[in-house]
């Protein structure tokens, strides 16, 4: 019962990482339509910078700030230099460009750092230090920074006027421009604030998964599942699939026989493809769109 | 003069939507834009939104060229604008949507702007105050924390109206502003613009279909067709205009 209990807190925190980096992508898509395949690469990449920092001797909790911040620039420079060229195209050249960007960071961070596997240090107090409970105690740690991370985003976007003009601009963006707002510089903090959220998922899944640049292969394609859900366009049914398909995840991997470690990936792609079938593409929660 | 406006000429592909176009309108005027279908108005207000770019002319607002400035600038000029089809923001409330017509106001200094972040508390309750006298004088008070959809079609009329004043406009555009509306309802509207026109002392052009309600609303006519302007002139003058009969012809009052 104890070790039930331990999986399902196990599985909610890897669940936690594929919500952050669900809700990044459901950030850049609310705002630009463009579906961001280098998310998780862009956020393996903020691990580095945290790494590097960490390595030249700052505390962690004095890394995580400055890495989001780098990340928050890193995104908006991204978007001006790069995406803001093919903003207006609906079809393929997006998606073409954000392939490309992760493969291009992809190859970069190998280039750097070499491919090499690299320990990436716990942030969370190892009290109780032996067995599981010291993995339980890590694995409440990340749910609670994503659970933080969550509550901030939605105060800023609930509370604050820059909150409410992002909001405005993902509504619509020509309303938004005739009310006199820069919505080139709101799609700019879009991606600005995708890739902090993304620093974070790419922050706590580095010590699980270790440090290289394919880390974030795996949880992006769950990340992706848990945007789907969301229509790409809901925050909080992408945050709640994500953390749904951490514990199935772990679950089926522990107590379903056939499936174990190899086969646990098909979760998220018969989760993609049932929710695509059943909704005939990513239409969107109409109801709920809006609703940070 | 608040606009002036000379040859100004738009092209699509082979199509000329408006043709050597010449417009003035003095600060305060009350200006109805008609015309029929394809006449280019909207294309006219797409042109002063800087939303699209004409192959030649001059626009003057004030004392600047609108020509050259980025689309969001135009509204910090004073222009604001509704649309034909409605363009709130539909998860945002009544409130809400006003406030991004007033962000603008209470601006702390360019630093504190950049990401927009840093503003006061004083600066956000001074938005709200400007917000909540321009739903009150709109009768939209106690809608103010409703969404702004699923309301009547004249009430969402009312609160793009809102928070295009919001903006504190000097020029304030209003496409179609009773398109899709009853006679109750477009009467109301008409109601409205009169008492905005005289409250905010701002100049107004309306775009309507509808011949009757511009020839009683406005202290001027202009009429488009084709893309030329064929008309100009007092109300009953350019309502008795053969050429704008005939133009017009079916909706003429």
């Amino acid at each position: 019962m104890a070790g039930l209990l331990l999986q399902i807190v196990q599985g909610l925190s890897l669940g936690a990482v594929y919500a952050g980096l669900a809700l990044a992508l459901v950030l850049v898509h609310r705002f630009n339509g463009i579906v961001n395949f280098a998310q998780g690469e862009l956020a393996m990449l903020s691990a580095y910078v945290a790494w590097q920092l960490l390595d030249a001797g700052l505390p962690f909790w004095a890394a995580l700030p400055v890495t989001l911040a780098v990340s928050l620039v890193g995104g908006m420079l991204v978007e001006r230099s790069i995406i803001r060229r093919v903003e207006g195209d609906r079809e393929l050249a997006p998606v073409a460009v954000t392939v490309g960007l992760m493969v291009f960071v992809n190859a970069a961070a190998g280039l750097v750092w070499s491919f090499a596997v690299r320990s990436f240090p716990n942030p969370f107090p190892a009290a109780l230090s032996f067995g599981s409970a010291q993995s339980g105690f890590s694995a409440l740690g990340v749910l609670g920074v994503v659970a933080v991370m969550m509550l901030l985003l939605h105060a800023f976007f609930r509370h604050t006027g820059a909150g409410l003009i992002m909001r405005a601009v993902a509504a619509d963006p020509v309303a938004a421009r005739l009310s006199g707002v820069r919505v080139g510089r709101v799609l700019g903090l879009g991606w600005g604030l995708a890739a902090a959220v993304g620093a974070i998922a790419g922050i706590l899944v580095a010590p699980l998964l270790f440090l290289e640049p394919n880390m974030m292969g795996g949880v992006l394609v769950y990340a992706f599942a848990a945007a789907v859900v969301g229509g790409f366009r809901d925050p909080v049914a992408a945050v709640v699939a994500g953390l749904g398909l951490g514990v199935a995840e772990t679950l089926a991997g522990t107590y379903v026989a056939f499936v174990g470690a190899d086969l646990k990936v098909i979760v998220p792609l018969l989760v993609i493809v049932a929710v695509l079938v059943l909704r005939r593409g990513p239409a969107g929660t109409a109801g709920t769109a809006g609703q940070w | 003069m608040t606009l002036e406006i000379g040859g100004l000429t738009v092209r699509f592909g082979g199509v000329t939507a408006l043709s050597e176009v010449d417009l003035t309108v003095r600060p305060g005027e009350l200006v109805g834009l008609i015309g029929p279908n394809g006449a280019g108005k909207t294309t006219l207000f797409d042109c002063l939104t800087r939303r699209r770019d004409p192959v030649a002319g001059r626009m003057r607002f004030e004392t600047g060229e609108l020509g050259g400035l980025a689309p969001y600038e135009v509204a910090r000029r004073g222009i604001a604008r509704t649309f034909q089809h409605l363009g709130l923001f539909p998860g945002l409330s009544v409130r809400e949507n006003v406030m991004v017509g007033a962000h603008r106001h209470g601006r702390s200094g360019f630093g504190a702007a950049a990401l927009r972040l840093g503003r006061s508390r004083r600066e956000e309750q001074q938005i709200r105050r400007i917000t909540d006298g321009i739903l009150e004088h709109m009768d939209l008070l106690p809608l103010a924390d409703h969404p702004a959809a699923h309301l009547p079609h004249g009430t969402l009329k009312r609160i793009e109206i809102a928070r295009a004043l919001a903006v504190r406009p000097r020029l304030l555009l209003l496409d179609e502003p009773i398109s899709g509306l009853g006679q109750d309802e477009a009467a109301d509207i008409g109601r409205v613009i009169q008492d905005v026109h005289s409250a905010s002392g701002a100049a107004i052009i309306v775009v309507e279909h509808h011949m009757g309600f511009v020839m009683g609303l406005c202290d001027r006519i202009v009429c488009l067709d084709s893309g030329r302007k064929i008309a100009d002139g007092p109300p009953d003058r350019v309502g008795r205009d053969p050429a704008v009969i005939d133009a017009c012809l079916g909706v003429a009052p």
